[in-house]
């Protein structure tokens, strides 16, 4: 195979638009091909990406990953995230945005099973976020948990939280974090799942 | 606190990084390279015109405020939020309010510059 026909992971993540953790995650369990050089590095067939690509495109299947959408603005947040629900081997797609712009448009596209919004952002900021969500009954089903440093005064300022969202103060605790991300991926696994 | 360090806990953003050494370093860097463009920002935003440096400065506040949790910088995050209720009740803080804020901000990079090279996951 010639080397213009494979990608690194880095490349396969950047394509698929999900983390590097969730392209390791997606090799290691089979669902994508790839093998590793001499040098241990991962590579990844360019084919494999793209029939990963077809299928993820399609509705939900039985037992299909949940996705988690995670907009966050800052870089240091964002590479903690990733690194702590990396390790907590959730059956889950893993995607990051940047701005609240950005992730309007992709809960229009992929429609993600659980959101977890930072509030304070430049132009579009998390409530409004949010406040697109609630306003969609297309998206009721979506998990929502707000993720900030305000404090208590600065969060009742902006209106408090919103009815049926979760807030996580930060420093986020991760242990918290991570039995509501196992909650929400045990119900989308149990929708996804076939009729007995 | 690490008796090491009298600006930041290395050791709480090590945990968060799941103790791992290889990330603690590299979010170390990120914050050294991130950290002055926000307080850029906030030295900005008190030279706005009354009504729209409040929001400028609260956002540009927020975010080193946020950082420097991470890093453990707790003087530094009491300071911000300090500032923020300040620019709350009275309106924004005037340059000459920023000065301890730039003071402290480089006491906290010059100890997680170190950190990088010396920390080791317990003591320095």
């Amino acid at each position: 195979m010639q080397p213009v026909d494979v990608c690194t992971t880095q490349r396969a993540a950047e394509i698929l638009g999900i983390s590097v953790t969730s392209v390791q995650q997606l090799v290691e369990s089979g669902v994508i091909e790839a093998w590793k050089t001499k040098g241990g590095h991962r590579r990844i067939p360019l084919s494999a990406v793209q029939a990963y690509m077809g299928a993820a495109s399609q509705a939900a299947r039985p037992g299909a990953l949940a996705s988690i959408l995670i907009v966050e603005d800052n870089p240091m947040q964002r590479a903690l995230y990733e690194r702590q629900i990396g390790t907590w081997e959730l059956p889950a797609v893993l995607r990051f945005c940047t701005n609240g712009y950005q992730a309007l448009i992709e809960i229009a596209r992929h429609k993600p099973d659980i959101l977890l919004a930072d509030i304070v952002m430049e132009g579009i900021d998390g409530y409004e976020v949010i406040r697109t969500i609630l306003a969609d009954p297309v998206l009721s089903n979506m998990h929502i948990a707000m993720l900030s440093s305000l404090t208590p005064e600065q969060l009742a300022e902006r209106g408090g939280v919103p009815p049926g969202v979760v807030f996580f103060s930060k420093p986020v605790n991760y242990d918290e974090l991570r039995g509501y991300l196992r909650a929400g991926c045990a119900q989308h696994a149990r929708h996804a799942a076939p009729a007995p | 606190m690490n008796p090491a360090y009298g600006a930041i806990d290395p050791l709480a953003l090590f945990a968060a990084s799941g103790h791992d050494l290889a990330l603690f370093r590299s979010l170390s860097q990120i914050f050294l390279d991130t950290t002055p463009a926000m307080l850029a920002r906030m030295q900005q935003a008190v030279l706005q015109e009354p009504g729209q440096s409040n929001v400028a400065f609260l956002s540009a506040s927020h975010a080193l405020r946020g950082v420097a949790v991470l890093v453990g910088a707790r003087g530094l995050a009491a300071l911000l939020v300090e500032l923020e209720a300040q620019a709350k009740r009275g309106g924004c803080p005037d340059s000459a309010a920023l000065e301890p804020v730039s003071t402290q901000l480089a006491e906290v990079c010059g100890e997680v510059l170190h950190s990088i090279g010396a920390f080791r996951g317990n003591a320095a």
